[in-house]
């Protein structure tokens, strides 16, 4: 009985690092040297620009179907690596991922550590606050209130350069549901996200102020990666041209946001 | 619950069990593993070599004694210069590690529990150390320390959430997608926690079967 119950564990034991070890030959396929494969880091939390399909399950988004496109043009396969914002950055640094897909604003800051594509979508953030707020106006109206954001996204510098209190939050979502029950004053974020994602649910909040700071998204990569940013940049421009990336922004925002 | 509540729930469900099925390959394996290591680190520990009981303390004090969360992030980010494991690999990994050294004490404390009488015993029948653990010991002590290494177990299922943070797609970090793609939060987190008290509840009735079945409260 004893005897057996050991042999179990072993067994099951060797079964486990039999799977491990299978799981890592596809990554190595992954980061081969072939490179068949373009893994792109995602937050599939961030809707329109990238999140997960509530009918088809796929992950899909702005952000992601302008990425698939350009993977198709290198002749790659586009694998999508679902990851937290604030592990992001990080998973660039240590190459388990080689692009970020995920509306990254190039600041000066982020320049000096990592390389850019060419921008593809041209937007600016907007002040959210709950609809019964009424002492908040704008951006200017910040200094001493509380607001929510993501942990390492540029809103949370513009919050903080406007002398707000930080609170951080996994994801979008979790800031808008503290922002329906007061916990938070303000939130910052993106105005095409919330002009299309506040219309249709029924978080009781509103989009106040006109628009601050022009950003410019980019795809990013590390330093090292110049061969991959030119591609990637070559493709860019390919597509700009032939109108498709006119087309999806069209599909997910009814303009576009590339310029 | 109205319609497009149901409708939710309902859509989410197959993503949610492709999730689940991943956080029950991270239990499983980690289950096994830290089971497997934690009656290693027991055995040191009550064992007379003084180096390997030390390690042995030496283990248990700092997988104990510091965060989960804080392992995974150093095996996963901290520890590429040595090797780039996956997120699951260092999931796995760390849930092994840090269940191990709670297992470990529950084995030891069961250990502990048989009367010195039965030692005494052992010997005097002319049995060997070894022996007297490996034949008198160990049968008695492992259905003891089935009630204490099962919370461990539950914790370990429980725990594999954290390999969300480690972009792996199981349960938590589907959910967390899921919700924020709808932007509703509060009832896929209903229908995920009851996902994972299914999975508990399977661990709970293997519990009630291995106990009745070995008769742990047989009295030694």
């Amino acid at each position: 009985m004893k005897h057996n119950w050991i042999y179990a564990l072993v067994f099951v034991l060797a079964i486990g690092v039999l799977a491990a070890c299978g799981m890592d030959k596809n990554k190595d396929k992954a980061t081969g040297d072939k490179r068949e494969e373009l893994t792109i880091g995602t937050e599939a939390t961030y809707p329109p620009f990238s999140f997960r399909d509530s009918e088809s399950n796929e992950v899909t988004g702005y952000d992601v179907e302008i990425a698939r496109e350009v993977a198709k043009r290198l002749g790659m396969k586009a694998k999508f690596v679902p990851t937290e914002w604030k592990g992001m950055f990080g998973a660039l640094d240590t190459e388990r991922i080689d692009m970020i897909a995920n509306q990254v604003t190039i600041t000066d800051d982020r320049k000096k550590k990592y390389a850019f594509s060419e921008p593809y979508t041209v937007s600016g953030g907007q002040v959210i606050v709950h609809e019964k707020t009424d002492d908040i106006k704008g951006i200017e109206d910040l200094k001493g209130k509380t607001v929510g954001t993501t942990q390492g996204s540029n809103y949370a510098e513009a919050a903080e350069e406007a002398g707000a209190k930080l609170k951080y939050y996994k994801g979008v979502a979790q800031v808008l549901t503290d922002l329906n029950v007061n916990r938070i004053d303000a939130a910052l974020n993106d105005r095409l996200f919330i002009q299309q994602e506040l219309k249709d649910n029924s978080y009781k909040v509103k989009p106040v102020g006109e628009p601050f700071n022009k950003n410019k998204m980019a795809f990013t990569f590390r330093k090292d990666q110049e061969d991959l940013v030119e591609k990637v940049n070559n493709a860019l421009e390919e597509m700009k041209k032939d109108g498709t990336i006119e087309e999806i922004s069209q599909k997910y925002f009814g303009e576009d946001v590339s310029e | 619950m109205n319609n497009d509540v149901i409708n939710l729930l309902v859509n989410s469900l197959p993503l949610l069990l492709e999730g689940a099925q991943i956080t029950i390959f991270l239990s499983v394996v980690s289950i096994f593993g830290a089971l497997f290591i934690g009656l290693i680190i027991a055995v040191m520990r009550i064992s007379n070599i003084k180096i390997l009981s030390w390690l042995a303390r030496f283990y248990v004090s700092f997988f104990r004694g510091t965060p989960l969360l804080t392992q995974l992030l150093l095996i996963y980010f901290g520890l590429t210069w040595l090797y780039a494991f996956t997120g699951i690999q260092a999931a796995i990994i760390g849930l092994i590690l840090h269940f191990s050294a709670y297992i470990s004490e529950s084995y030891r404390a069961s250990i502990q529990s048989i009367s010195k009488g039965q030692w005494e015993a052992g010997y005097s029948l002319g049995m060997s150390t070894a022996r007297v653990f490996k034949e008198v010991i160990m049968p008695q002590a492992w259905r003891r320390s089935i009630p204490p290494v099962w919370n461990s177990l539950i914790d370990i299922v429980k725990a594999s959430s954290l390999a969300s943070v480690l972009a792996v797609e199981e349960l938590t970090g589907l959910a967390d997608q899921i919700a924020a793609s709808n932007l509703d939060v509060f009832w896929i987190f209903v229908e995920v926690l009851f996902i994972y008290w299914g999975l508990t509840t399977l661990l709970s009735l293997l519990q009630t079967y291995l106990e009745k079945k070995l008769d742990v409260n047989l009295q030694a």
